[in-house]
């Protein structure tokens, strides 16, 4: 191996999963030295040389360790500038860098041409210009008018009156800006390409459209001659040219800026993953809004493309850096495994923590371990991605083609793909659209808009909360489910074949907490008398071919003794409903050669679910609960309280300091126990997290569900979570996929525990005891119970009692246990 | 040494019975400063007239001198060219062209003169430097004390160019004035420590009360930052609180004309002055926070210890790098946004309308932070400490004479000569 592979790699893994946190005090020294060498060779040696590209590059490491972004990415740019020179785009040490650095450029906004220093702060932006000008002018008179200490003034300078509304003054000073930096130079000068960017900006603000196009393609141009190819600027730039394009109806030119820049970012990608850890990977995707180019020219193959490499990526790729450490046969990925699994344990348990600390240095200690174990975290799972993925390769999935789904499907069956972009409404305006990408095997690809998100997540909401109500009328629910019916599904369902019959859904945002079944067509049917649905997090989830070793075992919890101490229910209802429930599964199973095992009362405990290795089927009968609304606590305690009874009146807006509202850690199933430890939340204290009986989604996350093929979570709610990204739910849903479950059944909403819901449940089980898969055995289960129930009992009722399942998977939704 | 103490003790005894009389007795010139609560906030008032701080931390250090090896001098006495002016005051010169020489067109011009046309009105200084023997006794190895204040000096920057001065004590910040040792820190629960550090301070207003330039005394360098200050403030939060109050209280008996500001690091320990320092007048603040600005911490300080709010040190915590300089432009815009904020909360700016005024850090770089006074170096965890001036000083060869001047410095000329 290459030395500077050799040294890209101790640096990737150089943070032994053993050691803490380097001492700070340690770090400053290196850092300094550091510095101070560098500046010594830079003076010896001059810039261009790989001996003081490699200072710069480790003076970038000691930087990023420190946690100071914003000072490590200069020095990594610099040293990849010289790397890029000496050793070429193909050496494995660039394209290391590249990756890397286009991770840390999602956590530093830094780049972001026009982006200052500080942000521009509108209440005094007239007084900001007039100080700014000062400055400028008399820095000109005392250093002389070709001081290059006057360039970025001049670009503050541009910025402001940019943020003011003044774009021809800001444009007038871009010029002149553009103009000192190349006087006296030749070659790339990637300062002008920013400025270049800038000026496009400017001219397209004042409506010059061919001088904005003219400005990014120079701006482009120098990028790829300075720039490695798969450099997230290039693709950037190529986005922001590709729009001018379209605007200018110059549709060819745009599509192919729209190709160009998927394939660049499908090859940074490649690179991300390889070494980054979950809140990282999380990070990078939420700053692309990878959809708008393609999606507004409205090239359906490239949109095609770009969502199958980006929708679900990063719980894709969590998924596969654990299954591969998982199976394979050298320990340090099983200790990598594991110690992820405690720390993420200890961190849980430290957050819980948190009330009642008054005295300050022991806040200050707490807030530092935090951050230690949050490091520790993210440092074992770029371990695991780098052990897993990195040493394949680039990961499977990213290499993935529309005409690989296509032929995953049947004749009968189309897969949706939602996507929530933003529509160009010309003048530089956007408005977030939802659209969907239709995926047949013998009618192609289609793209459909579906209109505004404002408006269609407004009758989601709508929906959301008349399935719920009790008291909701058939009239008021049956014009929302034709209304949400126009909305979403008439324009797909104008391009799907007759043919078609089962709909694997794809959802995005808001669009996963309908369940399309419950739609009604105009003539008043529910959709599910024309289509069977099933749900993935992404297209590719039908690839999943892995095959379970699992042994034929049902593992049951039901009925959880929710207060063991004798003590008055506080928020979880008993559930004696699922008692029976359980009995008649455990019945149906060992009838079907099933080996059952049943927990009830006090030892449906969550330390007994931890001890569970992956069933074949896995059933949870209780509460789940998400603690709803970002930034919202409990009043009383100040904890992530689910809200179940009709708490949300009582909930404040969570004080500046404390925790941010996590939905992988404020939603979750109640286990045995929950209510005592919501009772000692409440004095002040709180329960060891491994047994407090709050199976947190995130704990969920790391139970032993690899060779899992179906969890059933027929409680009310189990469904719910945040839906921000494209990256499904998180919560449950995304807890139970992470440990490696295959198909989930759950609910959208909370559902009587009485008659229906047991009876459903049995009959699910008989279809899939009969060898259906689980989204065939839910779908002929919901249209007989719904149609039942909407003529004995109404439209509400068959809606909020049978309509709330939906089936999950990961994996081809029609298959039936690949055992 | 008890003896000596005690003499002390009784020395300090006769002086508060002596001063307890004659409180108006007093030179016409000094000013009558005060706080007073408005209906839209807190107010500083010079001669009856509102007055809002424009002040910098001003201790121009000479490249080569420093505390640590006992070489710093007083520049307050520093004339070493030897034609009897004051060097940094009035004869330091703008490096325009920042090429290090001394150009045709660069003129002596003088800090004071730079000040001044910056918009500055106040400076803050500390009043170590003493003449007062016993004082000198505390510190016989730490800093060069042997010289009495040069109180003609601050008199010509009040009445030649319109400057104030921020009179300090460190009470105990750094041993200066427990006589502690180092090691050791200052203990606000020793008695002795107790009693050296309220004798220095009320030698300094002994020394300054009647001073014409005289603005405010502030107590303390944010002594609770324990791990800078070498004081057990944070630990004994209450002691020193308690403290605090004492010397507040002696001061008043002292002076009658001059508020007095007690200067903490951020809002630490506020909920304890509450309660064991009532007497304080204003409510210093040395703070590194830059959102931009200081955000919640006017509503904080109005809500847990209701003063006036003077921040008494701010600017960029570390300038950063690019393209291998330093930014200037990070660190100008964090001054003033930094200033902007005081300005919205200053009883005529908004609510709370607690700021009385700001005091930038510093005036000058300091090249002996990093224990190499001869080297201009980067800081450790971050810090970039000596890079922090208004004015730099060049490649070293002219201290204390050359000043460049850095965007920052024509920033607050927009921001404070507008008016």
């Amino acid at each position: 191996m290459d030395r500077r592979l050799i040294a890209v790699v101790s640096f990737l893994l150089i943070a032994a999963p053993a050691a803490a946190v380097t001492d700070p005090a340690e770090l400053a020294d290196d850092i300094h030295i550091t510095r101070n060498i560098l500046n010594a060779q830079l003076t010896r040696l001059g810039p261009d040389q790989l001996q003081v590209a490699d200072l710069f590059h480790e003076l970038g490491r000691l930087y990023e360790e420190k946690g100071e972004i914003s000072a490590a990415l200069p020095h990594y740019e610099s040293a990849l500038t010289v790397y890029y020179a000496h050793l070429g785009v193909d050496h494995p040490l660039v394209r290391e860098l590249i990756g890397h650095l286009a991770e840390l450029y999602a956590r530093d906004s830094r780049t972001i041409p026009g982006m200052g220093p500080l942000p521009v702060d509108s209440r005094d932006l007239a007084e900001e210009i007039r100080v700014a000008r000062h400055i400028y002018e008399r820095q000109k008179e005392a250093l002389g008018d070709d001081h290059p200490q006057l360039l970025p003034l001049l670009q503050e300078r541009a910025r402001l009156d940019y943020a003011a509304g003044d774009t021809a003054n800001a444009r007038a000073l871009t010029r002149e800006l553009l103009e000192r930096q190349r006087a006296g130079r030749t070659g790339p000068l990637p300062a002008a390409a920013f400025t270049l960017q800038m000026l496009g900006d400017l001219a397209y603000r004042e409506g010059d459209l061919a001088g904005a196009i003219n400005a990014y393609r120079e701006a482009l141009g120098i990028w790829e001659t300075s720039r490695p190819e798969d450099h997230r600027t290039i693709a950037y730039c190529m986005r922001q040219l590709g729009l001018l394009y379209h605007e200018a109806n110059e549709i060819n030119e745009a599509i192919d800026m729209a190709k160009a820049a998927l394939e660049r970012e499908r090859r940074l990608l490649s690179h991300i993953l390889s070494f980054s850890s979950e809140q990282q990977r999380l990070a990078h995707i939420t700053a692309y809004e990878p959809y708008t180019l393609s999606a507004n020219v409205g090239d359906t193959m490239t949109l095609a493309r770009s969502v199958l490499l980006h929708k679900g990526l990063v719980l894709e790729s969590l998924i596969e850096d654990i299954r591969l450490a998982a199976s394979g046969s050298d320990p340090e990925h099983q200790r990598l495994l594991h110690k992820r699994a405690l720390t993420k344990q200890r961190l849980m348990q430290l957050e819980m923590s948190e009330d009642g600390i008054i005295d300050e240095d022991a806040r200050q200690r707490r807030r530092l371990i935090l951050l230690g174990l949050q490091e520790d975290i993210r440092r074992t799972e770029q371990q695991l991605g780098y052990s897993g993925a990195g040493t394949r390769g680039a990961r499977r999935f990213l290499k993935v083609e529309p005409s690989d789904i296509q032929h995953a499907l049947d004749e009968s069956t189309a897969l949706i793909e939602f996507i929530r972009y933003p529509m160009a409404l010309g003048e530089g305006r956007f408005e977030d659209h939802y659209g969907a990408v239709i995926f047949t095997l013998d009618d192609g690809l289609h793209w459909v808009q579906l209109g505004p998100a404002d408006r269609i997540d407004a009758h989601i909401r709508r929906y959301q909360q008349m399935v719920r109500h009790k008291d909701t009328r058939d009239t008021d629910l049956r014009y929302n489910l034709q209304r949400l019916y126009r909305l979403l599904w008439l324009p797909i369902d104008k391009s799907l074949k007759w043919r078609i019959e089962r709909i694997i859904i794809s959802p995005t945002h808001r669009i996963n907490f309908v369940s399309f079944v419950t739609l009604l067509t105009p003539r008043g049917e529910f959709l599910n008398e024309h289509y069977a649905f099933a749900y993935v997090t992404s297209g590719r989830d039908l690839l999943e071919h892995h095959r379970l070793d699992m042994t034929k075992t049902l593992t049951i919890f039901a009925q959880p003794l929710f207060s063991d101490d004798g003590g008055e229910s506080a928020v979880f209802e008993d559930l004696p409903g699922t008692y029976t429930e359980a009995q008649a599964v455990a019945q149906l199973a060992a009838a079907n050669g099933y080996r059952v095992e049943l927990f009830t009362r006090e030892k449906a405990s969550e330390e007994n679910l931890k001890q569970v290795h992956s069933p074949a089927i896995l059933h949870i009968a209780t509460h789940g609960f998400f603690a709803g609304q970002p930034h919202w606590r409990h009043a009383t305690t100040g904890s992530a309280v689910p809200l179940l009874k009709d708490e949300r009146a009582a909930a404040q807006p969570l004080p500046a300091g404390q925790t941010a509202f996590n939905p992988m850690r404020d939603s979750g199933l109640a286990m045995a126990k929950a209510d005592k430890t919501i009772r000692l939340w409440q004095q002040g204290l709180s329960e060891p997290v491994r047994n407090d009986g709050l199976l947190t989604a995130e704990e969920v996350s790391l139970l032993d569900l690899r060779e899992t093929w179906l969890v059933v979570l027929p409680a009310c709610d189990t469904g719910l979570g945040d839906a921000q990204t494209g990256e499904g739910v998180f919560g449950l849903r995304r807890g139970f996929l992470q440990a490696g479950a295959r198909n989930l059944i759950m609910t959208l909403w909370s559902i009587p525990d009485a008659q229906v819901t047991p009876q459903m449940v049995r009959e699910i089980y008989s279809g899939i005891f009969r060898g259906e898969s689980p989204a065939q055995a839910l779908a002929e289960t919901q249209k007989k119970w719904m149609n039942t129930l909407r003529e004995t009992q109404g439209l509400h009722a068959a809606v909020k009692k049978a309509g709330a399942f939906i089936v999950i998977s990961q994996g081809p939704a029609y298959v039936k246990d690949t055992k | 040494m008890a003896l000596k103490y005690r003499l002390r003790l009784l020395t300090a005894a006769t002086v508060a019975a002596v001063c307890a009389l004659p409180y108006g007795a007093k030179t016409a010139l000094a000013a009558q400063v005060s706080v007073e609560r408005t209906s839209t906030g807190w107010q500083l008032l010079v001669d009856g007239k509102p007055y809002v701080v424009k002040g910098v931390n001003y201790t121009p250090f000479k490249i080569g001198e420093s505390p640590h090896n006992n070489t710093l001098r007083d520049w307050m006495i520093i004339d070493d060219d030897g034609d009897g002016r004051i060097d940094a005051a009035f004869q330091s010169w703008v490096d325009k062209n920042r090429n290090d020489i001394r150009d045709d067109d660069e003129p002596a011009v003088g800090d004071f003169q730079l000040l001044k046309e910056m918009g500055a009105n106040t400076i803050r200084i500390f009043h170590h430097p003493s003449g007062d023997p016993e004082i000198i006794a505390l510190h016989p190895n730490n800093l060069d004390l042997n010289h009495p204040p040069n109180k003609e000096l601050l008199r010509r920057l009040h009445a030649d160019y319109g400057i104030r001065v921020i009179m300090g004590d460190f009470l105990g910040a750094y041993t200066v004035g427990s006589a502690a040792a180092w090691r050791d820190g200052t203990d606000y629960t020793d008695p002795v420590q107790r009693e050296n550090m309220l004798k220095s301070v009320e030698a300094m207003v002994r020394e300054f009360k009647d001073e014409p330039y005289l603005l405010m005394w502030t107590l303390g360098n944010a002594n609770n930052d324990a791990a800078t200050a070498k004081t057990n403030a944070a630990q004994q939060p209450k002691a020193f609180a308690e403290f605090v109050n004492t010397v507040v209280r002696r001061i008043h008996e002292l002076d009658t004309d001059h508020p007095v500001a007690l200067v903490n690091g951020d809002t630490d320990l506020l909920p304890v002055y509450a309660r064991y320092a009532p007497d304080i007048d204003i409510l210093g603040i040395n703070t590194t926070r830059y959102q931009p600005g200081f955000g919640s911490l006017w509503q904080e300080a109005a809500q847990v210890y209701d003063k006036p709010v003077l921040i008494t040190s701010y600017g960029p915590p570390a300038m950063r790098f690019v393209d291998g300089r330093f930014d200037e432009i990070y660190q100008y815009r964090v001054h003033v946004a930094g200033w902007r904020d005081i300005a919205r909360h200053t009883a005529d700016g908004g609510l709370p309308g607690n700021a009385i005024g700001g005091v930038a850090f510093e005036w000058l770089d300091a090249w002996w932070r990093d224990y190499r006074p001869l080297e201009h170096n980067l800081g450790k965890h971050g810090w970039h400490a000596e890079w922090q001036g208004i004015a730099a000083q060049g490649g070293g060869d002219q201290s204390l004479f050359l000043r460049q001047l850095r965007h920052v410095y024509y920033a607050y000329q927009a921001l404070w000569t507008e008016d």
